[in-house]
């Protein structure tokens, strides 16, 4: 007999220190965070409490003269960001998720581009990867083309393309921000089933309140400037 | 009647590969890449060096090589022209104008005239001893051999990627795919095809001319936009209609010819008959489309 054991995967963020330039204030300092799976992991803040900068630190994307410290722990691998070291599986969507699709081809084409080779080769498109059974749902049209899809489906689309490259973590920036509160619901409703049936990390920049309360199961965090010193810190608000 | 079906004929075979090029830059990448211009020339020239050099080896090897010196001779250009895209950052109308001076100088230093004749040459266009239109079957053999290729080409990893640049060139830096490669090899594709079909047309009339080259760009926007215009398209065979629009422009030369129109104002015709094209078909266009597609092909 088969015992399976559903264990939630984390990413742990420890001591986390971090200033643009050796001269200039720290922006983060001793900032320790943990996101989990089968959950959706809001973030929130005002304009420049540092969620941009938090997320491309998640992706271990940090200039020459910017001075950092600290780690990040997926599961059982730990980065140390001092090293610069390339963190495997973080994956962005971005707030214009409009920028990361052909929007001629359709949806299908579009899931089997975000597979191309990083020097595309003379060989045929790779396949995409199966689809989740619960995108039947959302009725989306595999043949026509992805600008005459709506919002959320094309934001969906965005999702499942970053998703065909092996994904531990999954970083959407404002995924609702331009949608409608019918296109809004379809992404939430996307990515519940998403948590519940995979065990990538999401974690979510939003500023609707009302959304991040009805979704967030086990409360959000909170990005807060200290007016005295610039310092950002974090706080997890149950 | 029969002749001047032989003319048509030839023509569209000496212009496929050009307009293969101009169709993966023009239509697929939506690059104005005018270096086209200059690499028409440059293969034509580089072939024509190598002919000099290949005379007694065959009529074979002669035909093999100067088809790959032309080939060669474009590539030059097109890598040129990609590294001034890619590298210094130049946007593509700058970059290409800037391509055409710096080639028109060294077309002139290689060719070492205003032009030269291949007559000393033996043909390698004759390479079949047939009884009638030698040179025609083998013109026929080398545009059906770059146009599978092509048609091969827009099926694999790189031939879509071409397609997206045109869509959304930044879709490539989300998935971690060079757009610089893309870039580059689309340029160098399409230069190699100019120079080859630059040899063919110097080979069919015996010279190499430094201003051959002139007005292709405008040529090949006239039978894109007739092919795109004129000829229904499908996604998967839209090779076909930059061959489409090349066969309407070589009969519509033809019949002009027929009836006494004097071909020095051909050149306005066609930007007559661009002018109209794209007015009905802008008339039905929103303003997005219209900033996507600089060229309207």
């Amino acid at each position: 007999m088969t015992i399976h054991k559903i264990l939630k995967k984390t990413l742990e963020l420890k001591d986390l220190c971090f200033r643009f330039a050796k001269d200039k204030p720290f922006f983060f300092k001793d900032l320790s965070i943990v996101f989990d799976s089968k959950t959706i992991n809001f973030v929130r803040g005002k304009n420049g409490a540092g969620k941009s900068t938090l997320f491309r630190l998640l992706q271990g994307n940090i200039t020459q003269q910017e001075q950092v410290a600290g780690s990040i722990q997926i599961s059982d691998t730990s980065y140390q960001l001092e090293t610069h070291d390339h963190i495997d599986g973080v994956r962005l969507v971005h707030q214009k998720f409009d920028s990361m699709l052909a929007d001629q081809f359709s949806f299908d084409d579009n899931m089997r581009f975000a597979g191309i080779a990083r020097y595309p080769k003379l060989a045929s498109l790779p396949d995409c990867a199966p689809l989740p059974d619960f995108l039947q749902r959302f009725g989306i049209d595999h043949t026509k083309p992805v600008k005459l899809l709506s919002g959320g489906q094309r934001q969906i689309l965005a999702i499942l393309m970053v998703l065909q490259k092996p994904t531990k973590v999954l970083l959407l920036d404002e995924p609702t921000a331009a949608l409608d509160e019918q296109n809004t619901n379809m992404v939430m409703e996307f990515l519940a089933e998403l948590v519940r049936t995979t065990d990538v990390i999401i974690i979510m920049i939003c500023h609707d309140k009302e959304l991040v309360l009805r979704y967030a199961r086990d409360g959000y965090c909170e990005l807060r400037v200290d007016q005295d010193t610039g310092l950002r810190s974090i706080e997890k608000i149950n | 009647m029969f002749a001047a079906c032989l003319i048509i004929l030839e023509q569209i075979f000496l212009y496929v590969p050009l307009m293969l090029g101009a169709y993966l830059s023009f239509s697929l990448m939506k690059v104005p890449n005018l270096s086209i211009e200059v690499s028409f020339v440059s293969g034509a020239i580089m072939a024509s060096k190598v002919l000099a050099l290949t005379q007694n080896m065959g009529i074979v090897v002669s035909l093999l090589c100067a088809c790959i010196a032309s080939l060669i001779g474009g590539a030059f250009v097109g890598i040129v022209m990609g590294l001034l895209v890619t590298h210094a950052k130049l946007p593509h109308l700058l970059a290409s104008i800037l391509t055409i001076g710096l080639f028109y100088g060294v077309n002139l230093f290689m060719l070492g005239g205003a032009n030269i004749s291949l007559t000393p040459f033996e043909n390698p266009l004759s390479v079949f001893a047939l009884p009638a239109h030698p040179e025609l079957i083998t013109l026929g053999l080398i545009s059906l051999v770059i146009f599978i290729l092509c048609f091969l080409l827009c099926k694999t990893q790189l031939g879509v990627s071409f397609a997206i640049y045109g869509n959304n060139p930044s879709f490539f830096d989300f998935y971690n795919i060079s757009r610089t490669y893309i870039m580059s090899l689309g340029l160098l594709i399409t230069s190699m095809l100019s120079g080859l079909s630059g040899y063919l047309v110097a080979q069919s009339s015996s010279f190499v001319d430094i201003n051959a080259g002139t007005g292709i760009s405008l040529f090949c926007l006239t039978a894109l936009i007739l092919g795109k215009s004129l000829i229904p398209t499908k996604k998967n065979i839209a090779i076909f209609v930059p061959i489409g629009g090349l066969v309407i422009y070589c009969v519509i030369q033809q019949v002009l010819l027929k009836v006494g129109f004097n071909l020095k104002y051909f050149t306005m015709l066609q930007s007559i008959i661009v002018l109209v094209l794209l007015m009905i078909k802008y008339r039905r266009r929103t303003v997005q489309e219209l900033t996507s597609d600089h060229l309207g092909v």
